[in-house]
């Protein structure tokens, strides 16, 4: 996932530095408070050392082959997501430099990617599986696998929309300057192979090691637990986030795969078969193709937020009854365990 | 005594000429020669094995790099800041350039300074092209045709119909889809170039020092130069565990009972990384560290920097111009 010099144009490398050096200063800052100054220099470079390790490291996959991991969600995990977005970019620095696995002006790009989306996202799913279970439980092993996994697609989503990006931005007289394959490839190439490929290989080896430490060492978890819950308003931000991206769908031209309705499947086929036009396209429910009728310009882009919105209320509503069912159900079942539960029965042969 | 220790070799298995008995000093014949197994295939190599052969070979790699960058060479007599700021600037136009001419004239420059730098251009073709530019022309090879970048048609592979389903009705190599491949090419075979006649004429302890010139904070700096260092440590006992399991080893082990060896061996790194980083502190506390890293630096600048610099500069500034205000692609 490394990107190498020359494939990126300037103001992508531009817009990486951007996002990057910020997040340094405040990972800095936030690392500072949990370590004291003199203390930080020697257990960020052995983070580094440990991550840039991992990442020379083969992972033996069936068929005698290997792949290489990241780590970064591994340190997440162990140490919080500050560290381990400081020494995973120490670790790309000596790697750019040292091997030119990476390039010396995309390194921003590639601290953004593995260091940045990786660990951060990669550490609030695994707070979000794990919650407030037991360190030993297999709850938080599936935590960190899921968060490994998660942290890794997300990293390569965004690698495939940097480089996807480049023809868009840089064509002249129809030949790409920089990286010329569009979304179109980057997308199903870089985020299907790490998902199905990489991601699981990343995943087993956070939960291996993390299975050996916590058994091991399991007070090195105390100070970075899953004991502060993840704040409300980053969900409310990350969903107001999506909702407002919603509108990208429209760029897609096309209709979806077998989404067709009668008069699309008429200009496919020349006709339109007579179970299909028995059974189906009767149903058009309340927002038809989330849009409403006679919407144009830029009412469809504002009927696919609208859309959006009433989605996302209709499932909170839905999932707000259910946990208050559950709850109400939960309050209604104690009164008889309790009675169950009474003096324990004494032994006789005391 | 020699003398006296010679006349009593033959038949004293303990005392022979020098200390050690005459069956040792006796050449190997064939007969002592260990059997391969015969049925040992050549391609399963067992993990143990590969992890130290691909820990060792980093390690050389460290070693051979440390060789290079002392030779009396043209680069390696740079100040390193100075040698820092102008490869980077090298960089940074070869990155950005979009002209064949600018982009042919970087790589030559680059090319140039092998031999100057005492480095071996066989050497150096293998480190720096053997890899990342050979991916990228890879990667590259759709874009050659018109299903890529469409144009004028250089070299038609077929025109009347696919051959079989997935392939298009009409393949042909373009002249804008070779201009786009070889660019980018061009490019990434150039700066990679550059990064690694840096890399491979300056110490690592010293590149990482130039760095503050270019305004890398202090302490990130001081995490390298320490994690750089202990880097090597760790590796030492990774390659002491995969010895240790190699040589307790018999029969076939399974991926699964090697992938638990390696998140065995992973996590002990880990708690080894953890407690010598501990004593390293206590080490630096106790000789009066209190947070600010601190460097020696002697170096200065004399006339080479200069000269370099200003050849540098000026051919940088004629490219950029050159990249900028010259006519059409």
């Amino acid at each position: 996932m490394h990107i190498p010099d020359g494939y990126l144009g300037p103001e992508t490398l531009a817009a990486g530095w951007a996002v990057t050096v910020p997040i340094w200063y405040r990972a800095n800052r936030r690392t500072k408070r949990l370590l004291s100054q003199p203390k930080m220099i020697p257990v960020l470079a052995f983070g580094a050392a440990f991550s840039f390790l991992v990442m020379m490291l083969n992972v033996p996959v069936a068929g005698g082959t290997t792949a290489h991991a990241v780590g970064a969600v591994l340190i997440a995990v162990i140490a919080g997501p500050d560290i381990a977005c400081l020494a995973v970019s120490a670790a790309l620095v000596i790697q750019a430099f040292f091997f030119g696995d990476g390039g010396v002006l995309t390194l921003g790009i590639n601290v953004l990617n593995m260091a940045i989306v990786m660990p951060y996202a990669g550490f609030t799913v695994y707070r979000l599986v794990a919650g407030d279970s037991d360190l030993q439980s297999s709850r938080r092993l599936w935590a960190a696998g899921i968060g490994a996994w998660c942290g890794l697609v997300a990293a390569a989503c965004l690698n495939s929309i940097e480089l996807g990006i480049q023809p868009l931005l840089h064509t002249v007289n129809g030949i790409a300057q920089y990286f010329p394959y569009g979304f179109k490839t980057t997308l199903p190439a870089m985020v299907g192979s790490h998902a199905l490929v990489v991601g699981p290989i990343e995943a087993a080896f956070t939960v291996g090691v993390f299975a050996v430490l916590r058994r091991q060492s399991p007070e090195l978890f105390a100070a970075s637990g899953a004991t502060q819950p993840i704040r409300r308003r980053w969900i409310v931000a990350l969903l107001a986030v999506f909702i407002a991206a919603v509108p990208l769908g429209l760029i897609a031209s096309g209709g979806a795969f077998a989404e067709w309705d009668k008069g699309e499947l008429r200009k496919k086929l020349g006709y339109v078969p007579k179970g299909f036009a028995r059974l189906g396209g009767h149903w058009h429910g309340l927002l038809p193709d989330y849009s409403w009728n006679g919407a144009s310009g830029v009412w469809t882009v504002v009927s696919y937020v609208v859309s959006a919105l009433v989605g996302v209320a209709v499932l909170l509503a839905i999932v707000w009854l259910v946990i208050r069912l559950r709850h109400r159900a939960a309050v209604h079942a104690q009164p008889a365990a309790q009675a169950q539960v009474g003096p324990p029965p004494v032994d006789g042969a005391l | 005594m020699p003398d006296a220790a010679q006349a009593s070799v033959a038949g004293d298995p303990l005392r022979s000429g020098d200390g050690a008995p005459a069956w040792l000093l006796a050449p190997a014949s064939d007969a002592d020669e260990p059997t391969v197994p015969a049925r040992r295939r050549r391609s399963r190599r067992l993990f143990s094995d590969r992890l130290l052969g691909t820990l060792a070979a980093w390690v050389e790699r460290a070693m051979v790099a440390d060789e290079l960058a002392r030779r009396p060479g043209l680069l390696q007599r740079l100040d390193p800041r100075v040698k820092l700021v102008s490869l980077l600037a090298l960089i940074v136009v070869a990155a950005l350039a979009t002209r064949m001419t600018v982009l042919l004239v970087l790589l030559a420059l680059a090319v140039s300074l092998v031999p100057a730098s005492r480095i071996g251009l066989r050497r150096f073709a293998v480190r720096a092209w053997l890899f990342i530019p050979l991916f990228t022309a890879a990667i590259m090879a759709p874009a050659v045709f018109n299903i890529v970048t469409p144009g004028h048609s250089v070299l038609t592979l077929w025109s009347h119909g696919a051959p079989f389903w997935p392939l298009p009705g009409r393949l042909a190599v373009t002249a804008s889809g070779l201009f786009a491949f070889s660019r980018l090419v061009l490019r990434v075979t150039t700066v990679v170039s550059f990064c690694v006649l840096l890399t491979l004429t300056t110490p690592w302890a010293e590149l990482l020092k130039a760095m503050r010139a270019v305004g890398v904070p202090r302490g990130f700096v001081f995490v390298l130069v320490v994690a750089y260092r202990y880097v090597f440590t760790l590796v030492r006992l990774v390659q002491d565990m995969a010895l240790a399991r190699m040589s307790r080893l018999v029969g076939r082990v399974s991926s699964r009972e090697d992938r638990h060896f390696l998140g065995g061996t992973v996590a002990a790194v880990f708690g080894k990384s953890q407690a010598t980083s501990e004593q390293v502190y206590l080490a630096m506390i106790s000789r009066g560290y209190t947070g600010e890293a601190r460097t020696l630096s002697t170096w200065r600048l004399r006339r080479l920097d200069y000269i370099w610099s200003a050849v540098v500069a000026v051919g940088l500034v004629a490219l950029v111009w050159f990249e900028l205000t010259a006519g059409t692609h």
